[in-house]
């Protein structure tokens, strides 16, 4: 074992005890609430060649999501349903911890609770994007990039794949003959039913925080990530990292995201509207 | 309509592996956590005694 491997163990005990003692005040190392997400900013239709797209800071974590739409066929066992999939991608320029290549585990798992979160809450209203059932469909193509990583790439994903969602526009097909037709110059929106939106916590002993940085993320015995549709159910949850959670913290865990889930989608529906 | 796979380190009474795949309430969740703990104990416990059945060895006659 290097003496470097070993320095690192004491940093983290002695970071993990400074972060706890801060936390049994009440105070986190970058003057938060424990429940106090950073300030996020979102600005949507920022690529003009997507057909949608939103870009999310999350304090300093920044998130491009971008869409695009094709006409494909649909799944053989549901035929009258659109179809979406969710790719997420760590760029090596937002962490010294990325590297270029094919997605890796965090970047697979990213793109997994982006899609659960969306897909469980059965926000896209699927059965509304069929041109010839069992033919032809539309395929929403969701594609996140990580820009820079400053902690919770999860809840910033969230919100940037949401925003994008429900500012973006599809193209209008005609079918004449069993054909699909573009009709140029027409578009319309994506028909969208809720808006899900996701909180991560940080468990350091048996204190939570929301919306961890990089330094509480290292700290911390374990980070969950938990989705939230409309009414409050739950979408999606998953726990990203090793370490023991007591049964009992991840009830308070749901309670918090509860209403931590509520601010969160008010901040969305500020910068969508609700139409 | 959902699975939650949960894996349990069960004399620490703590969560392993914890995902949701689908949509549950509150309740739901805490109803699912409080039968997957009492199958896990019980699984535990079917483990305990089968490790000692296969490692289990007579003491030998105490020699005086």
């Amino acid at each position: 074992m290097s003496l470097g491997l070993e320095k690192r163990g004491y940093g983290i005990k002695i970071m993990k005890n400074k972060v706890y003692d801060l936390l049994k005040l009440g105070k986190r190392i970058d003057e938060r609430e424990p429940l106090e997400f950073r300030e996020i900013s979102i600005t949507t239709k920022v690529v003009d060649k997507a057909d949608g797209s939103a870009l999310v800071s999350l304090g300093k974590t920044k998130i491009l999501t971008g869409i695009k739409v094709e006409v494909g066929s649909p799944f053989p066992d549901r035929p009258n349903e659109g179809v979406f999939t969710v790719n997420a991608e760590l760029l090596p320029l937002a962490s010294k911890s990325f590297e270029p290549g094919p997605p890796d585990e965090r970047a697979i798992e990213l793109s997994r609770i982006v899609d659960r979160v969306i897909r469980e809450s059965k926000a896209i209203e699927l059965d509304k994007l069929s041109l010839i059932p069992g033919q032809k469909v539309y395929m929403i193509y969701i594609d996140c990039y990580v820009l820079d990583y400053d902690g919770n790439y999860f809840d910033a994903a969230v919100l940037s794949a949401v925003a994008a969602l429900a500012t973006m526009t599809l193209p209008v097909y005609r079918v004449s003959e069993g054909k699909v037709e573009l009709v140029p110059g027409e578009r319309t929106k994506l028909p969208l039913r809720s808006i899900p939106v996701s909180v991560t916590m940080g468990l350091i002993r048996d204190k939570i925080v929301v919306d961890p940085i990089p330094a509480e993320e290292e700290v911390a015995d374990t980070v969950v990530t938990i989705g939230y549709d409309s009414e409050g159910v739950i979408s999606a949850v998953q726990k990203s990292s090793p370490g023991l959670l007591p049964v009992g913290m991840f009830g308070e865990m749901v309670k918090i995201g509860l209403t931590t889930s509520e601010k969160l989608r008010k901040k969305v529906l500020e910068v969508v509207g609700s139409g | 309509e959902a699975d939650m796979p949960v894996a349990m380190a069960p004399q620490l009474n703590s969560i392993v592996l914890l995902q949701l795949n689908g949509r549950m309430t509150a309740e739901e969740i805490s109803k699912g956590l409080e039968m997957a703990q009492t199958a896990i104990k019980r699984i535990n416990q079917m483990q305990t005694e089968a490790l000692k059945r296969r490692y289990r060895v007579e003491p030998e006659g105490l020699e005086t």
